[in-house]
């Protein structure tokens, strides 16, 4: 689905992200993970269609994302960003509906198959409870999770999510992992995801990139990841992989 | 760029100080030496020299230090590079004091600068509550300061205006303007800046601890409260030194630390060195050109004037580069009840007390009258009052549309520049012989700047389209005090304008304001839509399919579009639109389409009885409908603003 | 009886009809139209900043009944209406306004300071227009002969003290301690100088009102002549202790001299009052 091909980007005068080739077909679950500073945030935006790279293309369905028109766009990806924002006005049913605007435009009311998406939305993400509450008045957990129903009302089978685990409790965010999971199981839609913790990463993903000082450091399965000879590189500190019976691997600081 | 020392700033004063003596003076530098040595000075061009020309010189160069010194303290303080006593509307504070203190109160002995430093604190206080006190270091702060500007402008233009044969003196002397007659001024500031200046070395290392952040620095053990209230003190004193002094200017403030930022100041010991130094050079620069330009022109230059005209541009380059925290803060949160909005019971009040403003007035006694107008009666009251509410509405469509788009609730019409636009135009008007009431040179005027902002709007980000308007009004303030010093027939004309009235609306020019608003009013509705997407902030609400830039060019477009049609009948109105959408959800209009109707009818309802007062309540003189507006809206905030801090404590 | 009611309806009739009558019923809404009016010897209805009046323009006197019709910039329209005038007299200031007060009564406007023309004959003749229209041109004649009686008995004075070389005067106002506004030509002090046989003795270029913001410091350029400032000035002991100020020829001449409170921007009448103040100075200057 997406091509990347010659990326580099420059900020304040350092190469923040340099990536040769990098293909990213419409299927799975894709972790992107790596080290501060690593270029992981940045790469998902460009994928978002937020900025252009300096060089290079991102290519949509062979599209130059930078062509497609906003809503166009917003039909085949949705983007959740690292901090959210809470704006006191609005109502989290609010929130989840600002999610068909893609589909919807500026005037045509919504329908009924509209409403239904909203409803569906709200019970995947858990927070059909909180249809009534400001956006800040509930939690930062809460508050991501609205934010995921309201990309999963935008219907778009791209889904970015940079950190979206990052304000949930332990319950919350395998919850929120399995949620995915379904989602890219049952309605062939695609995720990418970027993620700091690894054995979570390991355990939901089918495929792993992993950035290191904006390159592509590794792009493969998490098994290959685990035999990886030089995983400790990763993020610079020396790990260990603790197999367990029946279960998946973990990995802990050595 | 390799840094000047501070020992070839120095050089560069002496020579600019020289050269500011020479142009003063017809004595050669020879004979300015020996008339500097002269134990009895007979000639009066040595007198001239001794007691006019270099008291002007000595002083410009210490109040120019004393003017930077203040813009740089408030810098280092908040944190924020566009900060400066005028900037923040403190300079503002401070004459509005002077000049209410004048008027009001002419038989009590106040020192000037203890009127001028209680009113500073009152705008530093008002800056606080309005901007809030952890937002100073973001645009939130120019926001408010621009706003209390206008607004405290207005409350001194009412003050000189009811009171204007004895202001036009006032008005001379407000303008700023560094001549001297003797030296008492000079060691009148002297006596007061030495001293001050002594704390300033104790401030540099807490300043340094400051930089890492409020919090940082009270965790590495610095008293933030106490170090905030000292130095601010001290930036308000140096700042009302000047303003006693010499009246209002302006720009050195602000200009003469970013100046020291560019020059590569980088501590605090540093920043205050080098603003010094350039606010000397900056000041003694101005004042020379002022100099030039009196002896040139027919008319007198203030320095003030010539300061702007040279600062203005330098404003509007430093806004557009300087990176600046947008802050984003709501002023007033929206209340958390539930209930249903009783949007028809709002509008029966809302229509019950505009009738009220149609039928009150006062007959040829000055007796209240309630009774339905006469014919000939009503065909002169509805044209003004038709026009104050379509103005109303407007201000407060505007203001919801810009506060929704640049996700800041401290954005208004008036903060555009587009009024400053349409000042200047009127101004332009006069020049050529026109009388006030010609609004197509304010239409003019006006139009120009929506013409440019629309042209910046796809490639500026919204913050800094809002800091080129505060450049512009800034741009616009040095002009007005150029025709203000002139204190003649045409300055007060311009001030009456500048308080934004209704007296001169027609029949017709009424009914094509409403009928303009109106039907700007419902291009909103479509809108609507867009306006609550946009309460993600722009970056998300693109990810969503929204086509940012060609939205913020039409709503921009929108609101400048209401905006031109107002500010063009009525000048600028000061914190209307700021407060209004703000107080529509503060009753409890939290979704677009209730905010959108309640701003509306409060707008309407606001301005209806801001005419009626300035009809009735100083019979038969009148107030500008627009200054009482704005002056009723800044009570109110104020009031939801110190509603809002008591239930925090409580 | 009957023919004695409708006999009583036709006179009361006669009387109301404005037709043929002069206007009785005048606001005048800038001071210069309020003085031409009493100068006439007509007690207008209302006028435009009735208290700041007679706080500077003093004189002519204003009757006690005369009421406040607002600002000058922005009258009430709403009193003036309740006042049912038959005459509103107004300046340029107010010209955008006179289709609305044209629906009230009518409305003249008397531009009276303009840069093109001599403001002085300007304002005898707009005078005598207004003397035309309210039907007391004989008024306004033995007006004009009085003022003339007046300035030549001045003239007769200061001759029989200076004989035929009076000593040129300056007239200012201070604004500041740094500057004053200078009358120059085409202002009234001027008129009144020369109608005295007087020389400007800071002579400015020609504007609207005639006036000028000038520096102290320019006051220097005075030699000879007499520097007549118009009271009051709230800062003058600032001024008057300058080193500036105390070394300026004038003041070392002891030449300076205070005029009471003076309006400058009048018409014949105010001129005629400027020429009696400068007299009165003028003879009772000791050199």
């Amino acid at each position: 689905m997406y091509q990347l091909k010659n990326i580099t980007l420059h900020r304040n005068g350092h190469e923040v992200l340099h990536i040769e080739q990098l293909d990213l077909p419409a299927n799975g679950l894709t972790v992107v993970l790596g080290h501060n500073g690593s270029g992981k945030s940045t790469l998902l935006k460009m994928l978002a269609g937020q900025f252009k790279p300096d060089q290079g293309q991102v290519l949509l369905n062979q599209t130059e994302i930078s062509r497609l028109a906003p809503r166009a766009l917003a039909k085949q990806v949705a983007y959740m960003p690292q901090q959210i924002p809470q704006p006191a006005l609005l109502q989290v049913r609010e929130l989840v509906e600002l999610g068909r605007f893609a589909w919807r435009g500026f005037w045509q009311p919504w329908q009924a198959d509209d409403q239904q998406r909203i409803q569906q939305a709200m019970q995947a993400a858990d927070v059909s409870h909180l249809a009534e509450h400001a956006l800040d008045e509930i939690s930062g957990g809460e508050r991501q999770r609205a934010w995921l129903a309201m990309l999963l009302a935008q219907n778009a089978n791209m889904l970015l999510l940079d950190e979206p685990s990052s304000a949930l409790d332990l319950a919350h965010q395998y919850q929120l992992m399995t949620l995915l999971r379904q989602q890219t199981e049952q309605h062939t839609c695609t995720v990418i995801a970027v993620l700091h913790d690894l054995n979570l990463a390991l355990r939901y993903a089918d495929r792993i990139l992993a950035l290191r000082h904006g390159r592509i450091w590794f792009d493969g399965t998490p098994s290959e990841l685990l035999n990886h000879p030089k995983l400790d590189d990763l993020y610079g500190i020396a790990l260990d992989i603790l197999p367990r019976e029946g279960k998946h691997p973990v990995a802990v600081v050595a | 760029m390799k840094r000047p020392s501070l020992m070839q700033l120095s050089l560069i004063i002496v020579l600019l100080a020289l050269t500011h003596l020479q142009l003063a003076t017809p004595l050669s530098v020879t004979e300015q030496w020996q008339a500097y040595w002269q134990p009895q000075p007979t000639h009066i061009e040595q007198i001239i020299f001794l007691n006019a020309d270099l008291p002007r010189t000595l002083l410009a160069i210490l109040l120019g230090a004393a003017m930077a010194l203040s813009g740089s303290l408030l810098q280092q303080l908040t944190q924020n590079p566009l900060a400066s006593p005028m900037t923040l509307g403190i300079s503002a504070g401070a004459w509005c004091a002077i000049v209410l203190g004048g008027i009001l109160l002419p038989q009590m002995p106040i020192p000037i600068e203890w009127l001028a430093m209680i009113g500073s604190l009152v705008a530093l206080g008002l800056l606080g509550t309005l901007a809030g006190w952890r937002q100073l270091h973001s645009l939130s702060a120019l926001l408010a300061g621009t706003a209390l500007n206008l607004l405290l402008g207005s409350i001194a233009g009412i003050a000189v205006m009811l009171n204007d044969q004895y202001s036009r003196s006032l008005l001379v002397w407000g303008a700023g303007d560094l001549a001297q007659n003797d030296s008492h001024w000079l060691s009148w500031v002297c006596i007061r800046l030495l001293p001050a200046l002594l704390i300033l070395p104790w401030l540099c290392r807490p300043l340094q601890l400051l930089q890492l952040g409020s919090h940082a620095a009270a965790a590495a053990g610095l008293n933030v409260l106490r170090l905030a209230i000292i130095t601010s003190l001290l930036a308000l004193w140096l700042n009302g030194l000047a303003i006693s002094a010499v009246g209002l200017i302006g720009f050195i403030s602000l200009l003469a630390p970013a100046l020291a930022r560019l020059l590569g100041a980088r501590s605090p010991a540093e920043q205050m060195k080098y603003s010094a130094l350039l606010g000397m050079m900056t000041l003694l620069l101005a004042d020379t050109l002022a100099m030039y330009a009196s002896q040139v022109l027919p008319d007198i230059l203030p320095s003030s004037a010539a300061a702007g005209l040279l600062g203005a541009p330098l404003l509007i380059y430093l806004c557009l580069r300087q990176p600046l925290a947008e802050g984003g803060e709501l002023v007033s949160p929206p209340a958390r009840s539930r209930r249903k909005l009783p949007l028809l019971l709002c509008l029966a009040v809302g229509v019950v007390v505009l009738v009220l403003c149609a039928i009150i007035g006062r007959d040829g006694m000055g007796q209240w009258v309630w009774s339905w107008p006469e014919a000939q009666l009503w065909s002169l009251r509805w044209p003004r009052l038709l026009a104050a509410c379509a103005a109303g509405v407007g201000l407060a469509i505007a203001g919801l549309i810009l506060q929704r788009l640049f996700n800041n609730p401290l954005a208004s019409p008036d903060l555009l520049g587009i009024s400053s636009g349409a000042s200047l135009g009127m101004l332009a008007g006069l020049a050529l012989g026109a009388s006030a009431s010609q609004w197509w040179f304010s239409a003019g005027g006006a139009a120009l700047i929506l013409l440019l902002l629309c042209w910046l709007a796809p490639r500026q980000t919204p913050a800094r389209l809002i800091l080129l308007g505060i450049g512009l009004s800034s741009l616009l303030e040095a002009v007005l005090q150029f025709v203000m010093a002139q204190g003649n027939n045409d300055s007060f004309q311009l001030l009456n304008w500048l308080a934004g009235s209704s007296y001169h609306t027609s029949a017709n020019q009424a009914l094509l304001l409403s009928g303009l608003v109106i039907l700007l009013g419902l291009f909103t509705l479509p809108a609507s839509r867009v306006l609550t997407l946009l309460l993600l902030g722009e970056s998300h609400a693109r990810s969503n399919g929204l086509n940012v830039q060609r939205t913020r060019w039409l709503l921009l477009l929108l609101a400048g579009g209401i905006s031109l049609v107002i500010s063009s009948q009525f000048g600028p109105m000061a914190f209307i639109g700021l407060v209004l959408p703000q107080l529509a959800i503060k009753l409890g209009a939290r979704r677009i389409h209730s905010q959108l109707c309640l701003a509306s009818l409060l707008g309407a309802v606001m301005l209806g009885l801001a005419d009626l007062a300035s009809r009735t309540v100083f019979f038969p003189a009148q107030i500008p409908v627009g200054a009482l507006g704005s002056l009723a809206c800044g009570c109110l905030l104020l009031l939801a603003l110190l509603a809002r801090s008591r239930s925090q404590h409580a | 009886m009957k023919h004695l009611k409708s006999l009583l309806l036709c006179c009361c009739l006669l009387l109301s009809t404005p037709l043929f009558a002069a206007p009785k019923r005048i606001i005048t809404l800038s001071w210069e139209a309020t003085e031409y009016v009493l100068a006439l010897g007509v007690t207008p209805l209302a006028i435009a900043d009735r208290n700041d009046y007679q706080q500077w323009v003093i004189a002519p006197t204003l009757p006690a009944q005369v009421l406040d019709a607002g600002g000058r910039l922005e009258p009430n329209l709403e009193r003036i209406y309740a006042l049912k005038p038959d005459l509103i007299i107004i300046n340029p200031a107010l010209a955008a306004m006179q289709g609305n007060l044209q629906k009230i009564a009518p409305t003249i406007l008397l531009d009276s300071f303009k840069a093109e023309h001599n403001n002085a004959v300007a304002a005898e003749q707009l005078q005598r227009q207004l003397a035309i229209q309210l039907e007391r041109t004989e008024q306004h004649t033995a007006f004009m002969q009085q003022q003339q009686a007046k300035i030549d008995d001045l003239r007769r004075l200061i001759t029989a003290r200076y004989g035929a070389n009076p000593p040129p005067v300056c007239v200012v106002r201070f604004a500041s301690p740094t500057s004053f506004w200078a009358y120059g030509e085409n202002s009234m002090p001027e008129a009144a100088m020369h109608a005295l046989g007087l020389q400007n003795a800071c002579p400015q270029a020609r504007t609207a009102w005639g006036t000028r913001l000038r520096k102290t410091p320019d006051l220097a350029q005075i030699k000879q002549g007499l520097l007549l400032h118009i009271a009051p000035f709230a800062r003058q002991a600032e001024l008057f202790r300058s080193p500036v100020w105390q070394a300026l020829p004038v003041v070392k001449q002891n030449a300076v001299l205070a005029l009471p409170p003076v309006w400058t921007q009048g018409g014949v009448y105010s001129t005629t009052r400027l020429a009696e103040v400068i007299t009165v100075a003028l003879l009772s200057h000791q050199p």
